[in-house]
């Protein structure tokens, strides 16, 4: 049944597909891991470079640019705690945990073979079963984004280590800062004390660079100067991943890859929230031993696998009913009419050649990923040998430039600077910089789903969530992962009870 | 001592800071214009619907204008942070920069509650780009409809029961609709908002909602795919690409016409010269039959109006956006 698609197998092989692949997976790579540079950047970039080329050849340089382009923000969360792209900010917590315990290249093999495998995995449901699955995007209206809204926020009590009233107070605060900017359903200027850059809200590029990237930068200025922040002189050149090494963590890739083929398919979701999920879904089954917070390598699996697990699967909707699921699919789509071709089921009947041609050069550009990538993460390993002293000042330099560089808007810097800070006190004080990150990018969408339905519910939304499966499929699982900082409370608190230690203030709390 | 080294060198880098403004100056003016690298501005990030178009675009300008173009975006506001630069550009200093601005987004200044102290006349438009009319859309084989007389029947006999996607609040898609339920007697609908093209699409296929404002270079492909029927457009002719669809007026005698048009702007005051020789490279451009069969292929519309003609246009716009009054409509 498969022989259509196997048929085109071969039209990868000429030397421009090639050298477009390699083109795109370098410039994606790299732009990627540059902190505020993200991947649609990267792919509107190569726009003018592809107009020259046949679609087939054009369409697969855009997408080796973005399959590498969220792989390649991951180089930069893991090993310095700065992600490149919205899509790696949760692999900056258990990767960079790694990366300060001295084991940057075992987190670099991990997502590597994370990414890498996902990104094939992703590839081959994009191209075997895509008619199916592009239904699944139709099932999602106003009532399941809010609560897919609502699912991502319940992973802020999971990813919260340490108080869980700190991580809520995070994840408010991010809900609260989400609201900054015109209401989309009044045009009223909220908390905007007449500044033009707030009219679009608080972005989430110049968050996670501020939260994450800009912080870090401040926290490197602190202590000795001289110090590595893996604490190694040398590194191991030992940076291929071994399937032995994946064994212990072979659950958690299923569980990121599964989580990233789901959220994939519904538009507007994608890597930054499927990372977050897959994150918390991860912390839920951890099992005695496990050190999550501290650097576990299940995290780092269960995030890498997800983010690249969304690539291809998000390319179902664009490609079969021309609704791209987000900014990259939205700028392929473009390009694909740039060249007279318009997605849909006529595509594949019409051109099956360009559609199996650019699907299978997706597929093997996640492959020549694999060697790329081994190669370029071993010299940004580098950087983590760099003395923080040097390393600081220059991921401060590199976030402003990089946020700047994306937008032009002066008001942007100024939000990463805020949020720099910000992230700076949280992370000193026990809050979570994660969960106001999760507020930021889910209040909208949380809004705007709440708002719509009810509209269309008439005002009465519970009753309209009750006919609709789907919603409450995504109830279910927000009860089982609220449900279990419970359960591990409650556990916990039983274990030391029965140890006979001190109770007395964890009971109050 | 160390703060008078400090001033010292700050001086002395003020100095050699005005020095060089004022050599490129001098030197700017001896020679024939253009003679540096065009800044195109898009109000938007890299990737939006504009932004493709320009990037598109460019080099066919740079081939026309005989230098190199290349793309900025200035994000922010809904187009404002980059538009507000644009009405203070100064004619001399920002001569080799040009932006574009989008309609009728721009027009959101009219809303008081915007607090936005432009208008129409803070900017210098020197020719249109595309103009792209809307068009209104149901699911193919709706059994309620598949005429606009069948579906403003159905909506005045079920008043608030039909749900429209429409986009952005003070979109072009909420403008049309609004314009509908203020000048069509009993015409009520809801409408949902926050949604780009793409989620739109969704939420009609899915069943979500009954209709959904758009415009005719993002609909054309899903029409041909058989999945989307349009009931009408909203210009004041048909469109080329959608000869079978009458126009609002056509269908209704309803002089409904909105548009998402795309205007090049340059500085305030800028020499008349200066203005010639861009407006022209830009429609020349335009022309270029390998630019303009781009552009079909991506069903854009693409008017090169300017002088006269493009001020009706605008102004025109701004009345009907005036007259609506969006901003004050219950929802």
């Amino acid at each position: 049944m498969f022989l259509e698609e196997f048929g085109f197998l071969l039209n990868i092989l000429t030397p421009n597909n090639i050298l477009a692949m390699l083109l795109g997976v370098s410039v994606g790579l790299l732009i990627g891991a540059i902190p505020g540079l993200s991947p649609p950047m990267a792919i509107a970039l190569m726009i003018p470079v592809s107009f020259e080329f046949p679609p087939a050849t054009a369409l697969i340089l855009l997408v080796s640019c973005y399959a590498a382009g969220i792989y390649g923000g991951s180089f930069s969360a893991i090993l310095l705690r700065t992600p490149g792209t919205s899509a790696s900010a949760a692999s900056a917590i258990e990767g960079y945990l790694m990366t300060s315990r001295g084991l940057a290249v075992e987190a670099i093999k991990i997502s590597t073979f994370a990414s890498v495998m996902g990104g094939i995995i992703s590839g081959l449901v994009l191209l075997f079963l895509s008619k199916p699955l592009a239904q699944v995007s139709l099932w999602f209206g106003p009532a399941e984004y809010f609560l897919t809204a609502l699912l991502g926020l319940t992973a802020i009590a999971s990813v919260t280590f340490g108080s869980v009233t700190k991580g809520l107070i995070s994840g408010l605060l991010g809900l609260l800062l989400s609201t900054v900017g015109i209401d989309q359903f009044s045009s009223f200027p909220r908390f905007t004390y007449d500044m033009v850059g707030l009219e679009s809200g608080i972005g989430i590029l110049p968050t996670i660079i501020g939260l994450f990237a800009f912080a870090q930068g401040l926290e490197l200025c602190e202590g000795k100067a001289h110090g590595t922040i893996s604490g190694l002189k040398t590194l191991s050149w030992n940076v291929w991943p071994k399937l032995s090494d994946m064994y212990r963590v072979r659950w958690s890739l299923f569980r990121g890859w599964l989580c990233g083929l789901v959220i994939g398919i519904i538009p507007a979701a994608g890597g930054s929230i499927a990372q977050w999920i897959a994150y918390a879904w991860e912390i839920r089954r951890a099992k005695p031993g496990d050190e999550f917070g501290k650097g576990e390598a299940k995290g780092l699996a269960a995030t890498e696998g997800s983010n690249n697990g969304v690539t291809g699967t998000s390319l179902i909707p664009m490609f079969v009913l021309g609704i791209p699921g987000g900014i990259s699919a939205a700028v392929i789509l473009g390009a694909l009419s740039i060249h007279g071709l318009q997605p849909g089921l006529r595509l594949f009947k019409n051109n099956p050649e360009v559609v199996y041609t650019i699907m299978w050069g997706f597929i093997a550009a996640n492959v020549m990923m694999a060697g790329l990538a081994t190669v370029m993460a071993r010299t940004f390993a580098y950087l983590t040998l760099v003395p923080r002293g040097i390393l600081g000042p220059l991921i401060i330099m590199f976030s402003v430039v990089g946020v700047y560089a994306g937008s032009n808007n002066v008001y942007d810097v100024w939000i990463t600077v805020a949020m720099g800070v910000l992230g700076y006190f949280m992370q000193k004080y026990g809050f979570s910089p994660a969960g106001v990150l999760l507020g930021v990018i889910l209040g909208p969408i949380a809004e705007d789903g709440m708002r719509n339905l009810l509209i269309i519910s008439d005002d009465a939304p519970v009753s309209f969530i009750m006919g609709r499966p789907v919603s409450l499929i995504i109830i279910a699982f927000i009860l089982v992962i609220m449900s279990f900082p419970l359960i591990r409370r409650r556990r916990e608190r039983a274990t030391r009870m029965s140890e006979g230690g001190d109770r007395t203030i964890e009971s109050i709390t | 001592m160390r703060t008078l080294f400090k001033r010292t060198a700050t001086m002395a880098l003020a100095v050699a800071t005005a020095g060089a403004i004022a050599f490129t100056a001098t030197t700017a003016t001896a020679q024939k214009y253009p003679n540096k690298p065009l800044q195109l501005v898009v109000p938007w990030k890299p990737g939006g619907g504009t932004d493709r178009s320009m990037r598109l675009f460019a080099p066919y300008l740079s081939k026309t204008l005989g230098v190199p173009v290349n793309i900025i975006n200035i994000a922010g506001g809904g187009g404002w942070v980059a538009w507000a630069k644009m009405a203070k550009w100064d004619p001399v200093k920002d001569d080799h920069i040009i932006g574009i601005v989008n309609f009728p987004h721009m027009l959101s200044y009219l809303n008081p509650k915007m607090k936005n102290k432009n208008n129409l006349k803070s900017f210098n438009f020197l020719t249109g780009h595309s103009i792209d009319p809307c068009i209104w859309a149901v699911r193919e084989g709706d059994p309620r409809f598949s005429t606009l007389p069948e579906f403003i029947k159905y909506v005045v006999d079920h008043p608030n029961e039909i749900t429209i996607s429409v986009g952005g609040f003070g979109s072009d898609d909420h403008q049309a609709v609004a314009f509908a339920e203020k000048f069509i007697p009993g015409f009520k609908v809801k409408k949902t908002f926050g949604n780009n093209d793409a989620k739109k699409l969704q939420e009609l296929y899915g069943k979500t909602v009954d209709a959904v404002g758009g415009n005719v270079s993002y609909f054309v492909p899903h029409m041909l795919e058989g999945k989307l029927r349009t009931l009408a457009v909203l210009d004041r002719e048909r469109s080329t690409y959608l000869p079978n669809t009458p126009t609002f007026n056509e269908a209704s005698k309803v002089g409904n016409f909105n548009f998402a048009a795309r205007i090049f702007a340059a500085a305030p005051g800028l020499a008349p010269e200066k203005q010639k020789i861009l407006t022209e490279a830009i429609q020349n451009a335009i022309d270029l039959p390998e630019y303009s069969v781009r552009e079909i292929k991506n069903h854009n519309t693409l008017a090169k109006i300017d002088g006269e003609k493009l001020n009706t246009f605008l102004t025109g716009l701004a009345d009907t956006v005036g007259k609506v009054k969006f901003w004050d409509l219950p929802k």
